[in-house]
């Protein structure tokens, strides 16, 4: 039982339990639903890492999944960069955006940060619009992901693709959250000037987070673009950063593992809600909301609590 | 005895408001230096300075014979400037130990990408980091605590954490802020032996800004007294007692 709550140990079980959830299934709608749950778990814990352990608000990441996303794909048909490097690539290209955003932006704080990011997202936004591909209707033909002659092509082979890389990035969100780099960044949410008098660069220690949480979202973002083919500037707009923002309030801000939970939770309550017709929308409102209201902790803190007991879930959870 | 800080002719002024006034003050190395005054004398303003929060209107600073005015606080701390505050700024979210390491942190050159790649378990580092910090909680008492959440200690123990903190900067020079605020006889008089041993053992010197006239006079070697922003007297615990001008400034004229 005390393995089974190692939390790496724990994420590789509820990792391959919903690949096998979903294969087992057979079903093509359920592969598709987990397999965008994945990548929305991705993004969410790239924004977790910046959020919730270094406390630096972002509404522009967005940005970085379209830059990801176009960038990879343009990569390829234009350049004829082998997928996996034009995946890799754009990340970087999109993790270096994010520095050049985040030299001014993160010398702001708070509301002032989430506006500078905003601004960043929707910049990206309008350029995919104007120059992107096909402009506002977007563009196709987008080569699946292949290595060599092995191309994969199957629902189940991006399920399980996106649900392992997830768990890799998982494993390495964990390591740093319990490393005294992670514990430094947590640092930050209770005295800036302590850390200043400890000699510590401030601005560089929020810039590298940035530049990864940038880097893990563009990451996503590229692998989106060569999973579902076809791109349009409407899936970049700042709904996303604000999708991925609910699902790491929705799940828990203080634990990386909020990030799974608030992604699942948020991909699939539209799905079932289908049920409800045109009052679906209504419906998700309403529940998002209440949950914002009366689960401060999140999904997570239930969890927590049955683990560790009821008051140092959040001492040892990190 | 060689002087390890030199503040030459430092004023400022908010506003209309002068805190300091062509303050001099010469600390010199080894010893523990207390700077004293009524409220309002200006005593945290030059610790701010001297630390690098706050920039002088006038003057300068010199650090082991280097001027500094120009160094930022990050810059001046990694020189070997400590310092604590009066308000307590401690992270309170982490342990005790995690609190020491992250100052531990501050000195090695262990990044991001290796924290995220590698596994605790697969990270000599932190092994190393968190023996260092054991023995430095040591110094302070406070080992058997290294596991409890930093804001769950009582006021005492976290100023002797905020210390022990701050010593793991390994500095040559100590700013503390009012250690003593706050703290009942007992903890004081341990707080008094720390410091001593501090002093000896890890060969740090100290400026310390503090109100308990008992636990300056007990450890200090000199004693600078700040009235209005200036200084009004500098010398021995025995030569201050007997200072004249000071006693008129703490007790007022009718003495």
């Amino acid at each position: 039982m005390k393995n089974f709550l190692n939390p790496y140990l724990g994420s590789f079980f509820l990792c391959s339990a919903l690949i096998l959830i979903g294969i087992l299934s057979g079903d093509p709608y359920l592969m598709t639903v987990l397999t965008f749950a994945g990548l929305n778990a991705l993004s969410a814990l790239s924004l977790s890492l910046l959020m919730g352990l270094a406390g630096q608000i972002s509404l522009g990441h967005n940005g970085f999944y379209g830059l990801g996303a176009y960038l990879s794909a343009i990569f390829f048909l234009h350049l004829k960069i082998p997928v996996i490097l034009s995946i890799l690539l754009s990340a970087g290209i999109a993790s270096l955006f994010s520095i050049f955003l985040a030299i001014p932006a993160l010398r702001l704080k708070g509301h002032y940060l989430a506006v500078a990011t905003l601004a960043f997202g929707e910049i990206v936004y309008l350029l995919l619009n104007e120059w992107g591909p096909g402009g506002p209707s977007g563009f196709g033909n987008i080569p699946r992901i292949s290595l060599g002659s092995f191309v994969l092509s199957s629902s189940q082979a991006y399920l399980i693709l996106i649900w392992s890389l997830f768990f890799i990035f998982f494993v390495f969100s964990l390591n740093l959250s319990k490393s005294t780099y992670g514990k430094t960044l947590k640092a930050l949410h209770n005295s800036e000037i302590a850390l200043k008098t400890l000699g510590i660069n401030l601005f560089t220690l929020k810039l590298k987070i940035f530049a990864l949480s940038a880097f893990i979202t563009a990451l996503s973002g590229a692998l989106y673009a060569h999973y579902v083919t076809f791109l349009s500037p409407a899936t970049f707009s700042v709904f996303y950063s604000i999708l991925i923002l609910m699902m790491v309030m929705i799940g828990g801000l203080h634990n990386l593992w909020g990030a799974i939970l608030g992604a699942l939770f948020i991909t699939f309550l539209p799905e079932i809600l289908r049920v409800f017709k045109e009052y679906d929308i209504l419906i998700y409102g309403t529940i998002l909301t209440l949950g914002l209201l009366f689960f401060r902790k999140g999904l997570v803190y239930p969890f927590e609590r049955l683990i560790y007991g009821s008051y140092s879930g959040s001492k040892k959870s990190q | 005895m060689e002087v390890i800080l030199e503040v030459k002719n430092l004023s400022k002024k908010f506003g209309g408001f002068e805190a300091l006034k062509g303050v001099n003050l010469s600390v010199k190395k080894g010893t523990i230096h207390a700077l004293i005054g009524p409220n309002g004398a200006g005593k945290t303003t030059l610790l701010n300075i001297i630390n690098g929060l706050e920039s002088p209107t006038e003057g300068e600073i010199f650090f082991e014979g280097k001027k500094i005015n120009h160094l930022s606080v990050e810059k001046r701390a990694q020189l070997g400037l400590g310092r604590t505050f009066q308000l307590l700024e401690i992270f309170g979210d982490l342990t005790v130990l995690e609190n020491i390491k992250v100052a531990l942190f501050a000195k090695s050159s262990w990044g991001l990408l290796k924290s995220f790649f590698l596994g605790k378990s697969f990270n000599p580092f932190e092994r190393e980091l968190e023996k260092e910090a054991f023995s430095l909680l040591q110094i302070v008492g406070l080992s058997h605590k290294a596991l409890e959440l930093a804001k769950n200690l009582p006021a005492g123990e976290q100023k002797l954490l905020e210390i022990c903190r701050a010593l793991a900067l390994k500095p040559k020079l100590l700013l503390l802020d009012e250690p003593a605020a706050g703290l009942n006889t007992r903890e004081t008089k341990e707080l008094g032996l720390i410091l001593t041993q501090i002093k000896k053992n890890l060969d740090v010197t100290i400026l310390i800004v503090e109100h308990d006239m008992e636990l300056v006079m007990r450890i200090s070697d000199v004693i600078t007294v700040l009235n209005f922003g200036e200084v009004l007297s500098e010398g021995t615990p025995l030569q201050i007692q007997k200072d004249s001008k000071v006693i008129k400034a703490y007790l007022g004229e009718e003495l």
